[in-house]
């Protein structure tokens, strides 16, 4: 059951377009378990400027 | 069985159009508009785009997608097809398939709805799709890149300049839209600034306090709204505070042209960010709270099927049904703005091609039924009342009673008294005249809120529409004047190379300052417009948004071509052939009509000539034939450059079809998915 409402909570993040951390360090580790994973804080500004940095509009 | 199910939906949606079609004189229930449209839908969804994606686009189940084989968990990021669905929805929607049929219900409720249907199944939801289709097979490009390589270079800078130009009159008219809905009444002025404070403390605590904590912070901002919503009425009942939020359209069009400044120019995790969450969350419910609204009270259409406005004498805007009602819906039925959402960031998110019907087709109908519900809450008015909100000042004359004589001459019954009630019920001083769409839209969700959810409300359920339209209409204004910023930015770098650089902030606040300069302009020449200033702008903005769906179509007719399926070309050339002729002919006629009314030119001369006889002010006559004329000269624009893409395609087109150029398209390698 938690795991259900964690999947609402993560498809709804996905529909308004917001940042998913818990997300993010799940598919980091899948591509490159190496890799360094971003803090909390440090991926909202990533997210932050890919989502809005080159201009982000949506329809009238 | 399966078979027997579409039987049965076809002939449901058949029912429908038949009583909507033989239903005259006598008024019908909006279950049968909605009835009509879902069943339409539905089976353009079964059938067409199952052949638009089999035999005209050859959709791919075992071909990876670009989410796929870039996947690097940012941009390119593998969604499931439900989620991708809400999050496109979430991306096309706006303002504008609220507004348009509003405006349009001045034609009676059956040509918008035709229009709204028909239109979406066989133009605007193939046009989504393709471009979506087109894009994703070209790793997520640009609507201008794919214009660039497919057709050729100039028409990428063609494109780039028609989106720049869209843009602004778009802010413009959604900015007055704002402006009417909010000229002295304090209630709305008060709530919508206080979502400014609103959205800077969620900026804040999503950055700095709990960083990333995007929904908590979402859920606190959507309580405070609600109560600066209630607090409204307390502030509008108040004597010694109303005055202080009770402005004119003047300073309220100041107004919003200082925050659209402020904002674009601020850090976007401090304002866009928080009010991108809440218009989006806010829209999202609003929309599923107007459907049950209306699946419960299913209101009966009080307007007529057809009015007599149709010849062309509405007092909403002017122009004749044909061609004026395909550019006032603009975004319900095709949107070219859409392919820019379909080419941005959509493509990039798609995680099987057999995803792709659903989304890019799918969503467009669900924008449609948007539009379908506007509808519907707009012709459920009283059409004496409608008219008492959409017709200019100007028009109506300032009081109730000269207001009701004059829609007495326009052949519908309304009393002074109603007027006056409606306005109190809502905690308005008064209706008459608030052009724009967004108060008469606001008095039929108030209507439609209270008879499903508690009859006491009308006045919070009032301002709650207002609220929810101004909320994203200000969200818009914020996000466009920063795309306008990138896109003057990259034109003023080929000038002077510093003027570029989108990391210098005198170079931002530069281009920032003319973008809202330029929109601004538009808009307080629309808040003077003494035919209410939606009467020029919105069909300027209908024109332009169908001409940029022409651009699109365009692109997808040579991909198609392209694509060696000339055969099925007619899919998107069907649908660009009726944009061109219904955009030009409306061009056309704002520009060269000789009733001043519709006409930018024949206005010019009309108020020249007042000016001469001493009816107007010489310095106002000369500043009204000057914007006159800029926006005959940007109508003119408009068409040039489509004629000049559309040129330019066919050439390409006849190149292919005669063998002179091979038939190849630039998609991406082939790579097999490894999802089958």
């Amino acid at each position: 059951m938690p795991d259900r409402l964690a999947r609402l909570r993560g498809a709804l993040r996905q529909i308004l377009g917001m940042p998913d951390y818990s997300r993010y360090v799940e598919d980091a580790r899948d591509l490159d378990p190496g890799a360094d994973i971003l803090s909390e804080r440090e991926y909202y500004d990533r997210y932050l400027t890919l989502r809005y940095g080159r201009g982000w509009f949506r329809c009238c | 069985m399966r078979a027997l199910l579409w039987i049965g939906i076809s002939l449901a949606g058949a029912l429908a159009w038949g009583v909507i079609a033989l239903n005259r004189g006598e008024s019908i229930s909006a279950a049968w508009l909605i009835l009509a449209a879902v069943g339409t839908y539905l089976v353009g969804f079964r059938f067409y785009s199952r052949f638009l994606a089999r035999k005209v686009l050859g959709i791919d189940a075992r071909r990876a997608t670009p989410a796929e084989r870039l996947n690097n968990g940012r941009d390119f990021v593998p969604t499931t097809r439900y989620v991708l669905f809400g999050h496109h929805f979430a991306a096309i929607a706006g303002a504008g398939p609220l507004v348009g049929p509003v405006l349009a219900a001045q034609f009676g409720y059956l040509p918008s709805t035709l229009w709204i249907v028909f239109g979406v199944v066989l133009g605007g939801a193939v046009q989504d799709f393709v471009i979506l289709f087109a894009s994703m097979r070209r790793d997520g490009k640009s609507l201008g890149q794919m214009a660039k390589e497919e057709i050729g270079p100039i028409t990428g800078l063609f494109a780039m300049m028609a989106i720049l130009a869209i843009m602004i009159i778009l802010l413009a008219v959604l900015a007055l839209v704002v402006t009417n809905a909010l000229k002295d009444s304090p209630w709305g002025v008060f709530s919508i600034l206080c979502t400014i404070p609103i959205a800077l403390g969620m900026g804040i605590w999503m950055r700095v306090i709990r960083p990333g904590r995007t929904v908590e912070a979402t859920v606190g901002g959507v309580a405070l709204l609600i109560l600066a919503l209630v607090g409204g009425r307390y502030v509008a009942e108040s004597p010694a505070l109303a005055p202080l939020f009770t402005h004119g359209g003047v300073t309220i069009a100041w107004g919003l042209m200082i925050y659209g400044f402020g904002a674009s120019v601020l850090p976007v995790w401090l304002l866009l960010a928080p009010r991108d969450y809440l218009s989006t969350f806010m829209k999202i419910g609003t929309v599923v709270l107007l459907a049950v609204g209306i699946l419960i009270v299913m209101p009966p259409l009080q307007m007529p099927a057809l009015t007599k406005f149709v010849d062309g004498t509405g007092p909403v805007f002017a122009g004749k049904l044909f061609p004026f009602a395909f550019i006032t819906i603009a975004c319900g039925a095709i949107s070219g703005f859409h392919a820019l959402v379909a080419s941005g960031t959509t493509p990039k998110m798609i995680r099987r091609e057999t995803d792709a019907p659903v989304i890019g087709y799918g969503g467009m109908l669900t924008e449609s039924f948007v539009a379908i519900m506007a509808l519907c809450a707009a012709t459920a008015l009283d059409p004496g009342v409608y008219f008492s909100i959409n017709a200019p000042l100007g028009a109506l004359g300032g009081t109730v009673e000269s207001a009701a004589e004059q829609i007495r001459q326009w052949g519908f019954v309304v009393t002074p008294d109603q007027l006056t009630g409606l306005a109190t019920s809502v905690g308005e001083a008064s209706l008459l005249g608030r052009v724009g769409g967004a108060p008469s839209l606001a008095v039929g969700m108030a209507h439609i809120f209270s008879g499903a959810f508690g009859q006491q409300l009308m006045g919070l359920w009032y301002h709650f529409a207002i609220m929810f339209e101004a909320l994203f209409i200000l969200t818009t204004l914020d996000a466009g004047t920063r795309v306008g910023r990138f896109m003057l930015q990259e034109f003023l770098g080929h000038i002077w190379q510093p003027l570029g650089r989108t990391s210098w902030y005198p170079s931002n606040l530069l281009a920032s300052g003319i973008v809202v300069i330029a929109w601004g302009y538009f808009l307080i020449q629309g808040v003077l417009d003494p035919l209410g200033g939606i009467n020029s702008l919105w069909p300027l903005f209908g024109i332009s948004n169908q001409l940029l769906a022409a651009v699109a179509l365009c692109v997808g007719t040579t991909i198609i071509i392209k694509m060696g399926k000339a055969r099925y070309a007619w899919v998107t050339l069907g649908p660009l052939a009726w944009l061109l002729s219904v955009t030009l002919t409306a061009g056309w006629q704002k520009v060269f009509a000789s009733d001043p009314r519709l006409g930018f030119l024949a206005h010019a001369r009309d108020t020249a000539a007042r000016i001469a006889s001493g009816a107007v002010d010489p310095a106002i006559g000369a500043r009204m034939i000057f914007n006159d004329r800029v926006d005959a000269a940007l109508a003119a624009i408009f068409m040039t450059v489509v004629v000049a893409l559309l040129l330019v395609s066919v050439r390409e087109w006849v190149a292919v079809a005669r063998g002179r150029k091979p038939a190849a398209v630039k998609e991406a390698a082939y790579v097999e998915t490894a999802y089958a």
